[in-house]
């Protein structure tokens, strides 16, 4: 009889021991206190894509003067849905209304691409002011976006303020005498690698709007 | 004949604006942040385990979660669901590397958690994690991994801007890298190192780069390697 007793005990005795062994390696780690003490960094974060893209290379009207509605599926379509009753209005024989496309910037930010669209709009003999159209893909689908933030700020700043030449000269590592200006002020702009500063593309292109636009129309 | 050729003007303008959008990177941009960062040392033995049978189970709230969906994760959707970006940043694995999972012996399976950086990138929560893989029958290896906070848990990446800092934080010892986040080192090697990686009392992580790079180039430098690498590390 006692040795049957002793027996069990030993058993339940196992059986918590396994139990508490098992508990100590799968329970959860205490997440709250895996907090550390603060410092200060400062890092420079490049965009793994950017591409840029002038409307007017292609020279077609098809690419640069949107008349009618596109696919909601790609930025420019979601652009034309801002003005979709504007275009409705055009027929064969009459267009009243256009989309003047200018040029267009994607830029990967964490897992979204983000699209800047420089455009005006032309009805009759009018033309508007230059616009910043923004989008965002996001989960494989793209759709406007309505929010800014200082990075995307400053990427607006930039595309409003240049042409796609004069923000390909800022890039080259080569200097093109045609724009002596640009070959100055690209020094303050540019790394060690010659990776733009968009904070610092942003301020040369605000504080010298006037010399860069002699070079828009080259 | 008009339709047909309005029809041929539409396809080619559809055409032409989907290839523009498919088109390769043609410049390089990048933006100065600057964040606050923090450094938190595990104490021994905290381990990650394989603790969930499935994906409903996780939440991964906490970036040691994340980990512990990783070493968890039995099929592809589990694998897309812990990495930002889905199936189309997911690596994809095999069907053997999932009966491997579903059948390893999960008390001897884990990664032992060394240190992790906390640090904001464009506004969204990131963390970084070394870590040392123990597998069955494997040698114990170093590892680390980039994660952010999307969507309301904590998902993996691989942030390019972060791909040397995260190489940075599995090969440094974690005295010198706490040394150089936290300013507050005694040891006198440390304190030369800091100096050399901040500006103005912030750590630089251009600089942290490039120190990182005169460790190897132009020649191997043993004695730097010494003082700030760890030796369990690859």
């Amino acid at each position: 009889m006692v040795k049957l007793l002793k027996k069990r005990h030993m058993k339940i005795m196992i059986i918590v021991a396994l139990l508490f062994l098992s508990h100590s390696l799968y329970s959860q780690l205490d997440y709250e206190k895996f907090n550390g003490n603060k410092g200060k960094m400062i890092f420079s974060k490049t965009y793994g894509y950017t591409n840029l893209y002038d409307y007017r290379v292609n020279a077609s009207e098809e690419d640069s003067i949107i008349t009618r509605k596109l696919s909601s599926s790609i930025p420019e379509g979601l652009l034309t849905d801002l003005y979709a009753n504007e275009l409705s209005s055009n027929t064969k024989d009459s267009v009243s209304f256009k989309i003047i496309m200018d040029s267009r910037l994607l830029v990967d930010m964490n897992a979204n691409r983000v699209c800047l669209i420089k455009y005006s709009t032309g009805s009759n003999n009018t033309v508007s002011e230059k616009n910043i159209f923004k989008a965002v893909k996001t989960g494989g689908n793209w759709r406007e976006l309505n929010i800014s933030n200082s990075e995307i700020r400053l990427l607006e700043q930039i595309l409003l303020g240049t042409s796609v030449e004069v923000l390909f000269q800022f890039y080259n590592r080569w200097n093109d005498p045609e724009y002596p200006d640009i070959n100055k002020m690209k020094l303050k702009v540019k790394d060690e690698e010659g990776i733009l500063n968009i904070k610092k593309l942003a301020e040369v292109v605000t504080n010298n709007i006037a010399v860069l636009q002699k070079y828009d129309n080259k | 004949m008009i339709e047909n050729r309005m029809f041929f003007i539409v396809a080619l303008s559809i055409l032409s604006l989907g290839n523009a959008q498919e088109e390769n990177a043609n410049l390089i941009l990048s933006y100065p942040e600057e964040s606050e960062i923090s450094f938190f040392q595990y104490p021994e033995g905290t381990n990650a385990y394989a603790i969930y049978n499935s994906q409903a189970e996780t939440t991964n709230m906490y970036p040691e979660q994340l980990l512990e969906s990783i070493i968890s994760a039995t099929n592809q959707d589990w694998v897309d669901y812990n990495t930002l970006g889905g199936a189309e940043k997911a690596s994809k694995k095999k069907q053997s590397h999932f009966d491997k999972v579903k059948t390893m012996d999960k008390a001897n399976n884990y990664f032992e958690l060394a240190h992790k950086l906390t640090l904001e990138v464009g506004g969204v929560s990131t963390a970084i994690i070394k870590f040392f893989t123990h597998f069955q029958e494997t040698e114990t290896l170093s590892g680390v991994s980039v994660m952010q906070f999307v969507d309301g848990r904590w998902q993996k990446t691989s942030q390019t801007s972060l791909s040397t800092l995260s190489i940075v934080v599995m090969r440094m010892k974690p005295e010198v890298l706490k040394g150089i986040v936290l300013l507050n080192s005694d040891d006198p090697n440390i304190k030369a190192l800091a100096e050399r990686v901040s500006r103005d009392g912030v750590l630089d992580l251009s600089l942290l780069e490039d120190e990182f790079r005169s460790w190897y180039s132009p020649e191997k430098d043993e004695t730097k390697i010494e003082l700030y690498k760890d030796p369990r590390t690859w």
